[in-house]
């Protein structure tokens, strides 16, 4: 296939043009208010040009005890060594881009029957900065039982103007409405599209990794990837946002979501930004009747990271299971932006996220639900939940109810506090050292939030990543 | 054992605590008994080591050592236990794995390895028995949604697999049915020794006369007013705390 399709170029150059007539967000604009925004400026939007080398990627710089393995030591894991080690060995197939480059081409053996994936490379036509655009390659996976005339007649089947990518690409998360959408459309290098057939279910989750080195410091990483769950089929992605501690990378992911009818998917975002790293990230997902998606986001650090999650429950009974854990410290600002739509009748959302707050970071929680008037008998809750290491960290919560419809159960509720000192006192009492009695307190805090996330390889991984976290954690 | 001088006490600048004195020797049994308000659980508290009062002046010295030069945990682990009057809950800590906790820190405090699994586990079992301690409630958060009597039962649970070296119950019976009285009064006697000692804190005969004390005393406005035999507290069921209103202490 030569080029990018037709079509991919179009919403490109849309894009494009939505990013130069409205422009990047703006402070007074009521969803980005409050924000920072000082990382967003024309001359940091630059994607990174130069083409991350596996050799130019330093092992070390992977944070967390599980990105231990050293592809220095293991040669064939190469870059993939930069994925949490637990992660990947769990994982039914995996894909890491670093610098918003795959590094390694997708593997039809790799991939659990039914699961198309295909990559579509160096999109850059339509980036000015980009001068080194390659020809749109597609590497495409698909079902074993499929030959691989099958395989490569799907791949190219999927990126025609009538096939499903061109149908929900950019339909989820609208360049029109979001100005970042808009701009990782027009910049994004390599788009990943994951098809699950109707009926499919896959066990193991699949896991997908963009990773920021030092190169991309002071430049932006625009990963996009699609995913389109066809009835009834059943998924679950790992999705892990990382970078070099030191660099001061942006990095702007879009995910789209389209859940058909009858469909589950569960995805974990797992985000461990490098100390100076910052993340603005979108999630919009469709979810058709009968559907559903278990959404769990992590944050982790990260000078400053903003997940923006949005779900449309468009059909009756439709469902949306949100929850997250935010850890933050030093002046790590941390913030979910949640959206849920209730478009139909029955439709419910339950969502949890927790946060625990230490030195000066502050974690903002933001959960708008609205509901449309022929949305009756739905199921609206919210929950959000802070605690308070330290006098200096800070938690904002915001709830939002925009109701139409009479025949609703919403709730919400926000709270933040400090540790309970009666329970530390009695846990001394007994001899549990202070500290750990801390510790003890504070992942029983966690864990309702941690257990509420759809993975339990992410969760266990979630768990390890909390000991490492807290102070005294790892000598435990 | 433990040897309390002259200690003063106060919380939010209120004093509390007027010069108590008290001795405890080895395998001695001691009550505690005095009207609501008189400063029991607040001596209990100090002595534990809760922060939230501040020690003004005085002396415990407890085996041998300087207890208010120890935090709470160091306390704990050589040995001094505080059944609580209002126990705590803690939401998502397991009550096995808590004890666990408390037991091998108070071992590596005394130079041991860590308890086995297959022995603690046994321990476990054998003392939920002895205090008549649901099974259930031993893989529950520590006192989470346990009724009152569960929250007591569970106190002399954690004493029996602790086994301290002494051991103060602030009003263990209180709230207790009367099977349950006999459950924690046949607990604690089964823990008696010679090595091990006492402090009651009760407003009850009726425990008394299932755990025999060897000394009974009076605490009335932040002193202990008159110490006695067990008799002493027979004749405070009869008349009350009002003949010791007045009295000053000795
Ligand atoms: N944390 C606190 N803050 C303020 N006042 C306190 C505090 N703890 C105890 N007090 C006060 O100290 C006094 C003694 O209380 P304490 O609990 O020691 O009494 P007690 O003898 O145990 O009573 P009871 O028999 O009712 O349990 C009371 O007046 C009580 O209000
Ligand atoms: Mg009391």
């Amino acid at each position: 296939m030569a080029g990018a399709p037709q079509w991919v170029l179009q919403r490109r150059a849309h894009a494009e043009e939505q990013v130069e007539s409205r422009g990047l967000p703006q402070p007074h604009w009521e969803a980005w208010r409050g924000c920072d925004l000082g990382a967003l400026t024309p001359s940091r939007l630059t994607s990174v040009a130069a083409p991350a080398l596996a050799s130019s990627v330093a092992p070390a710089a992977a944070r967390g005890a599980g990105a231990v393995t050293d592809p220095s030591s293991d040669p064939l894991r190469g870059p993939i060594g930069l994925l949490p080690a637990p992660l990947c060995d769990a994982a039914s197939a995996r894909l890491l881009f670093v610098d918003g480059r795959l590094t390694s081409p997708v593997e039809a053996s790799e991939w659990p029957p039914g699961v198309t994936v295909s990559v579509l490379s160096g999109v850059g036509a339509a980036d000015a900065h980009d001068t080194t655009a390659t020809t749109a390659a597609v590497t495409t996976a698909a079902a074993p039982e499929g030959s691989a005339a099958v395989a490569s007649d799907q791949a190219a089947s999927l990126w025609q103007g009538d096939g499903w990518a061109a149908s929900h690409l950019g339909a989820h998360a609208k360049a029109d409405e979001l100005p970042l959408a808009a701009l990782n459309l027009a910049r994004t290098r390599e788009v990943v599209v994951i098809h699950v057939a109707a009926g499919i279910e896959v066990a193991e989750p699949l896991l997908i990794g963009s990773y920021c080195s030092a190169a991309a410091a002071g430049q932006a990483v625009y990963p996009r990837v699609l995913l389109c769950a066809e009835p009834g089929s059943r998924i679950g992605v790992i999705e892990w946002c990382s970078g070099a501690a030191a660099s001061d990378y942006l990095h702007i992911p879009v995910y789209e979501l389209a859940i058909d009818r009858g469909a589950r998917v569960e995805w974990t975002r797992l985000s461990e930004e490098g100390e100076v790293g910052r993340q603005f990230a979108t999630l919009r997902a469709t979810v058709q009747a009968d559907g559903e998606l278990a959404l769990h986001s992590h944050l982790d650090g990260g000078a400053q990271v903003r997940a923006d999650l949005g779900v449309v429950l468009a059909g009756s009974n439709a469902g949306a299971d949100l929850s997250g854990l935010v850890l933050g410290k030093d002046a790590s600002y941390l913030d979910h932006h949640t959206a849920i739509w209730h478009c139909a009748a029955e439709t419910y959302s339950r969502q949890l996220f927790k946060g625990v707050l230490d030195e000066s970071a502050c974690g903002l929680f933001d959960g708008a639900s609205h509901v449309a008037e022929q949305a009756q008998r739905i199921q609206a809750e919210q929950q959000c939940r802070n605690l308070l290491l330290s006098d200096t960290a800070q938690a904002r919560m915001v709830p939002r109810l925009e109701i139409y419809a009479d025949d609703v159960r919403c709730s919400h509720g926000a709270t933040s506090g400090e540790l309970d000192e009666q329970a530390i006192f009695y846990m001394r009492a007994r001899g549990i050292d202070a500290a750990v009695a801390r510790l003890l307190l504070t992942e029983a805090f966690a864990e309702g939030a941690i257990a509420a996330g759809p993975c339990a390889v992410a969760a266990a991984y979630q768990r390890q990543q909390l000991r490492r976290f807290l102070p005294g954690g790892e000598a435990l | 054992m433990l040897r309390i001088e002259d200690l003063h006490a106060s919380v939010a600048e209120t004093p509390i605590l007027k010069g108590v004195q008290l001795s405890i020797g080895p395998g001695e049994v001691h009550a505690i008994m005095g009207p609501n308000g008189s400063g029991k659980s607040t001596l209990s508290k100090v002595l534990a080591g809760d922060e939230s009062y501040t020690v003004e002046s005085g002396r415990v010295d407890f085996e041998g050592q300087n207890l208010f030069e120890m935090p709470p945990e160091e306390r704990a682990r050589a040995g001094l236990f505080l059944g609580f009057q209002y126990p705590v809950e803690i939401p998502g800590v397991n009550n096995s794995y808590f004890l666990k906790a408390a037991l091998n820190a108070a071992r590596a405090a005394r130079g041991e390895p860590e308890i086995d699994p297959v022995s603690f586990l046994k321990r476990v079992r054998e003392r939920a028995q002895w205090v008549g301690l649901d099974d259930s409630l031993l893989k529950r958060p520590v006192n989470a949604g346990f009724s009152g009597g569960e929250k007591k039962r569970n106190e002399i649970f954690h004493l029996a697999v602790l086994e301290p070296r002494l051991a103060i119950l602030d009003e263990t019976d209180s709230g207790l049915d009367i099977d349950a009285l006999r459950a924690v009064a046949d607990g604690v006697n089964r823990m008696r020794d010679p090595q091990r000692s006492f402090l009651l804190i009760t407003h009850y005969q009726r425990l008394l006369s299932y755990i025999e004390p060897d000394y009974v005393h009076v605490m009335v406005r932040g002193q202990i007013v008159r110490s006695g035999g067990k008799e002493l507290a027979a004749e405070l069921e009869r008349s009350g705390y009002a003949a010791f209103e007045d009295e000053e202490a000795a």
